[in-house]
């Protein structure tokens, strides 16, 4: 995956530990980059999207979020894993880790045509 | 602590990716090691009787069983086991029941990593670690519990405590180190240190933050300076 060609992930948080952590271990177990930024700082955000990621992992606990990622990332795979933290307990179990991370982003190739965003996956459920 | 053994971390959250982002973090830091997770608080329990971990980061609200309740399982069949909360809100409810069952800190999940670091070896130090929104909400309930205090016509019979360790107990809610509070009385760091072992020994408690919250419940906080 670090073969020069990949395009970056980029993370997008609202919990640092959340995005941190996801970055700690992509890094470590398939060698991508990874931008880990605070959604919080639109300026950043949008530096980070500029940079063309292949996958866009983004947390967001505010639903109507002022960023389109379709537009601001529109070749980018978006991981929605913004169920993993609020507040209750789950309703309905949820197996999703940091493997079906992996997966999704081993499953994104490198981007070379121009498309529109391609699919939101969302890794989650509801919790606290 | 590079010096010591690492500190044995058990973590505890329904959320897999969580836990797996919070493994990540600390795994390969020479100080805290992972040694298992727990999906709720019932598995807590039991992982915490098999692997004795050192500490037990626990999430608040999880399905089967609380948080609530997995501490004070943890806290009353393994004594030695620390614990911090580890939730979404300063608003949770659970706070204070969490801290009288014996939490050793109570955190919210907007921490940066390092801070996560910080408070789990101040934690291993004996300290009691809250995030400042946690510290908040605490010092507007002491506010509170005193100002209905001195409304009320009534007093209820008076703490098993001294006046002196009272009134170092009202400091140590309000957040003090024993070094501040003996700056403001004019005593020593030592003697402050002896009035909260011995206050701490008549209420039954083992650490500053159940003394905290005896102080918020039972209304004995100071009256705000302003009023």
């Amino acid at each position: 995956m670090a073969n020069g060609t990949q395009h970056p992930v980029v993370i997008l948080y609202e919990h640092a530990l959340l995005g941190e952590g996801i970055a700690k271990y992509l890094r470590a177990q398939i060698g991508v980059e990874a931008m880990v930024v605070s959604i919080r700082h639109p300026e950043a955000v949008e530096s980070a999207l500029a940079v063309g990621p292949s996958v866009v992992i983004f947390e967001s606990s505010d639903p109507f979020e002022q960023f389109d990622l379709t537009t601001l990332a529109p070749h980018a795979v978006l991981i929605d894993v913004s169920a993993v933290i609020t507040r209750g307990s789950v309703v309905a179990p949820c197996a999703a880790g940091l493997e079906q991370i992996v997966q999704a982003v081993r499953d994104s190739s490198p981007v070379t045509r121009p498309a529109r965003a391609r699919r939101v996956r969302t890794l989650a459920a509801p919790t606290g | 602590m590079p010096a010591h053994e690492p500190i044995r971390i058990l973590l505890v959250d329904d959320q897999p990716l969580f836990r797996g982002a919070i493994a990540s973090l600390i795994d390969g830091r020479d100080d805290m090691t992972v040694v298992g997770e727990a999906e709720n608080g019932l598995d807590a329990v039991e992982k915490a009787r098999l692997l004795l971990p050192d500490l037990v980061v626990m999430d608040v609200e999880m399905p089967v069983m609380n948080g609530v309740e997995a501490v004070r399982l943890i806290r009353e069949q393994l004594s030695t086991v620390k614990v911090i909360m580890l939730t979404v809100s300063e608003a949770d409810d659970h706070v204070f029941d969490a801290i009288r069952f014996g939490a050793h800190g109570y955190l919210l999940k907007d921490l940066r990593p390092e801070q996560l670091y910080d408070m789990i070896r101040s934690v291993m130090r004996n300290e009691t670690p809250l995030s400042p929104a946690i510290a908040g909400r605490l010092l507007s309930e002491i506010q509170n519990g005193a100002t209905r205090r001195t409304s009320s016509p009534a007093q209820p019979e008076g703490p098993p405590v001294t006046r002196r360790e009272l009134e170092i107990l009202q400091l140590v809610a309000e957040g003090m180190s024993n070094k501040e509070i003996g700056k403001s009385l004019s005593i020593t760091e030592g003697t402050v240190k002896n009035h909260v072992h011995n206050a701490l020994e008549k209420l039954h408690m083992e650490n500053r933050i159940q003394a905290t919250a005896y102080i918020v419940r039972q209304g004995l906080g100071r009256r705000p300076v302003d009023e």
